[in-house]
């Protein structure tokens, strides 16, 4: 091949090549675009008001109600309390992966870690029908498929993400700080929780928000355990209906005004997801 | 003092909780690892096998059939044993003359209703079924499920939010024997438990039981009495080599996960092939030429909201793209999309960073040599960030094939081996879900889901030896 030839090649295949990282972009755009104009045409019939304030539900009635407030509420109860539940866990594993362990030890939780990582969450909805929600029924009583079950079972999927982030900015946290504590006579305690937790907080705040997306976000798990009715609870062990679970029930149904309140929900959980990852694009910019 | 005390404390704390998340994990492998390979599930059963009066039902294939298949079958509705047990046989029906009424009344049916055939089998055909005044010789006997456990009403009410709705083969032995006092101790009401020895004993006593053959069962009104499932314990091993080498019939109901399987790797290497080549060339551009410009920021922000945006809305997204507006219906062409898009962000990114790494002094000896760019890439980064890139695409087929909320309203559920990519086809995640929600039985998912585990178990110590491994040259 002559050098024109070769360099012509060059150019075409740079084309290409930029055409193809214009997928993401593409795809990005695409489903912003599809989900919007699926989803605010609801608006139409639905006041917006009504929409995300009235808990009745009830799109096959005579006088279809759209109101997903129940389901909002449900989403955000559930990921508070996977969050709480596995914020111990999940801060010990961090600091002892970061700052307490080496060797095999070390090698083992991190190997767990990374399985727990990788478990499909079908699998993570099996084992909670088979051993959460039974456990559940057996102390709290009522069915077992309950809120209180599918934030169990998200406390467990989360915890792998927090872990991870959390770990990364405890151990990059400057070792002069660790020395300075030390000098000073403080216990591995108080160099940990006074020290290093409030210079590492950054990305430990991102971590929590990223398992809260993953959190609010999950849907095949919490639709196995979390009991799917669409009616609103009162307490933690009630079935309940988060928002994902509502879109993934009615979606082989729905039509018309009814689809379009689905896309809507959509809408709004891609809303807080943006808004949550939004915020940990943020906070590492200003690290930098 | 103090301070020693508390600090050793919350190491402990520390410790414990660690080793209590891990502890957790090998909960959960432990507990899907038993299940999958063995079986222990309890089946309820309307009926119990009784004895037949008048006449018997003979073989030379099935060994038991419910009152309500053999209704169907002495009806004419059945010509395979495929929805009886799953086998798929041809099932012919014979019918002595002499058993029809004792048949008809045993069965709840005129005896018109019952189909005519001939009466026996010249020759005995494999998945021939007799029903005569005696068993033919060839032939074994059926035992027909035909006894009802029914009960006062009042036994099965519900009782704030409980409510008796079987009772094990034991505790139904011991019920006949007359050793349980009360009901309270099966799980029921705190009433005393009577045998009946007339329906209307049944209807009048509030711990009333009796057994009632199916046909008198039906006859009685409704709400007048209630029955008992009864449950009975199999257990045995589960995940057998049938069940990967069988194909799956019914759904799942009979059979194994071999097409299952084979549709599982077809999708695999479909996303493989839609998003290696495009998240790898995305990577090349934005590493190689971008120049972290403004091109660079834009790309990267969409790919860092592709990775965070739910696999439900992908879900959404391909079906109304794929399935509705290319009109390719429910398909492995729309699940396989979908799922690429989905992981494109995990292999992007990894490859990115393994271009990355690529040190600066190989491109640059590559251009000293008078080569152009793109041979550079080709020749000189891409070989040297092969395992980087390798350890993405490994990792994106690990979700890819754990996919479930993206590929419900997209894959489809056939079982069917898929010869093209227009046909439906379930992966083994989706097998899962469908199983559980369409109550096929929580073995058959355990069975199929320790097959998906250690799938994708396989791919995630892959892709830890690749990263973590040394560079072979």
């Amino acid at each position: 091949m002559t050098l024109v030839s070769r360099k012509r090649a060059d150019g075409g295949l740079r084309a290409i090549l930029l055409l193809t990282a214009f997928v993401s972009l593409a795809a990005v755009i695409l489903i912003t675009l599809y989900l919007f104009s699926e989803g605010l045409p609801a608006f139409r019939t639905i006041p917006v008001g009504e929409f995300l304030l009235s808990t009745d539900w009830s799109p096959s009635a005579e006088v279809p109600h759209y109101g997903i407030a129940t389901f909002v509420k449900a989403s955000f109860v559930v990921t508070l309390l996977a969050l709480v539940m596995a914020t111990p866990f999940s801060l010990s594993a961090a600091i002892y992966l970061a700052l307490l362990s080496k060797g095999w030890k070390r090698d083992v939780i991190k190997t767990g870690v990374s399985l727990l990582a990788g478990i499909p969450s079908v699998i993570y909805g099996l084992f909670g029908i088979a051993v959460i929600v039974p456990m559940v029924r057996s102390i709290w009583g009522g069915s077992g498929y309950s809120l209180l079950s599918a934030a169990l079972i998200l406390a467990i999927m989360i915890m792998p993400t927090i872990i991870n982030v959390t770990e990364v900015s405890l151990a990059s946290v400057d070792h002069a700080l660790h020395e300075a504590s030390y000098g000073l006579g403080a216990t591995r305690t108080q160099t940990i929780f006074k020290v290093i937790i409030p210079a590492a907080r950054q990305g430990i705040v991102s971590s929590f928000l990223l398992g809260l997306g993953r959190a609010v976000g999950e849907t095949t798990a919490v639709l196995l355990v979390g009991g799917n009715a669409p009616l609103a609870f009162h307490r933690l062990t009630d079935m309940g209906r988060t928002m994902t679970m509502n879109i993934v029930t009615d979606m082989g149904y729905a039509e018309g005004t009814h689809m379009q309140a689905l896309f809507a929900t959509a809408m709004l959980l891609y809303l807080c997801i943006l808004v949550s990852n939004g915020l940990v694009v943020i906070i590492a910019r200003r690290k930098q | 003092m103090n301070r020693k005390t508390s600090d050793k404390a919350m190491m402990l704390t520390i410790h414990i909780c660690t080793w209590l998340t891990v502890s957790l994990l090998v909960l959960i492998l432990g507990y899907v690892t038993f299940r999958g390979i063995w079986k222990r599930s309890s089946v309820e059963d309307d009926m119990i096998p009784g004895t037949t009066s008048g006449f018997v039902v003979a073989s030379n294939f099935g060994k038991e059939i419910s009152w309500s298949d053999l209704r169907r079958v002495a009806r004419g509705r059945v010509s395979s044993w495929r929805t009886l047990t799953g086998n798929d046989q041809a099932l012919s029906l014979f019918i002595d003359d002499s058993v029809r009424p004792a048949l008809a009344k045993a069965l709840d049916l005129k005896t018109s209703e019952i189909v005519t055939t001939e009466a026996s089998p010249a020759h005995p055909r494999k998945g021939s079924l007799v029903i005569a005044s005696s068993v033919p010789k060839g032939f074994h006997l059926v035992s027909v499920k035909n006894m009802v456990l029914a009960v006062n009403p009042a036994v099965a009410a519900l009782r704030g939010n409980q409510q008796l709705r079987a009772v094990g083969r034991e505790e139904l032995e011991k019920l006949l024997s007359g050793s349980v006092r009360s009901w309270s101790e099966v799980g029921g009401p705190d009433t005393p438990v009577v045998k009946a020895e007339s329906l209307d004993f049944l209807i009048g006593d509030e711990g009333a039981f009796m057994m009632m053959d199916a046909a008198s069962f039906t006859g009685v009104p409704e709400g007048l009495v209630s029955s008992l499932k009864v449950r009975e314990v199999e257990s045995g091993p589960n995940l057998t080599a049938s069940f990967l080498l069988e194909d799956t019939i019914e759904s799942g109901k009979y059979g194994g996960i071999r097409t299952i399987l084979l549709n599982t790797i077809i999708f695999i290497l479909l996303v493989t092939l839609v998003s290696a080549p495009l998240g790898i060339a995305s990577a090349v551009y934005l590493e190689e030429y971008s120049k972290r410009g403004k091109i660079y920021q834009v790309v990267s922000t969409a790919i860092d909201i592709l990775n965070g945006i739910p696999s439900i809305i992908f879900g959404l997204f391909g079906m109304l793209v794929f399935v509705e507006k290319f009109h390719w219906s429910f398909c492995l062409a729309s699940g396989t999309l979908t799922v690429s898009l989905m992981v494109l962000p995990t292999i992007v990114r990894t490859s990115q960073d393994a271009i990355h790494t690529v040190s600066r002094e190989l491109r640059e000896g590559s251009f000293a040599l008078g080569a152009t760019r793109i041979e550079t890439i080709w020749k000189v980064v891409l070989p040297a960030a092969k395992r980087g890139i390798v350890t993405g695409m490994i990792l994106a087929i690990g979700r890819a094939v754990g996919e479930t909320a993206a590929l419900i309203y997209t894959v489809g559920s056939g079982a069917a081996l898929a010869t093209n990519p227009m046909m439906p086809a379930r992966t083994l995640a989706m097998h899962i879900y469908l199983t559980i929600t369409e109550g096929q039985g929580m073995d058959k998912a355990f069975a199929t889901a320790l097959v998906l585990m250690v799938l994708v178990f396989v791919f995630d110590i892959a892709a830890n030896r690749l990263a973590t491994g040394k560079e072979h040259t």
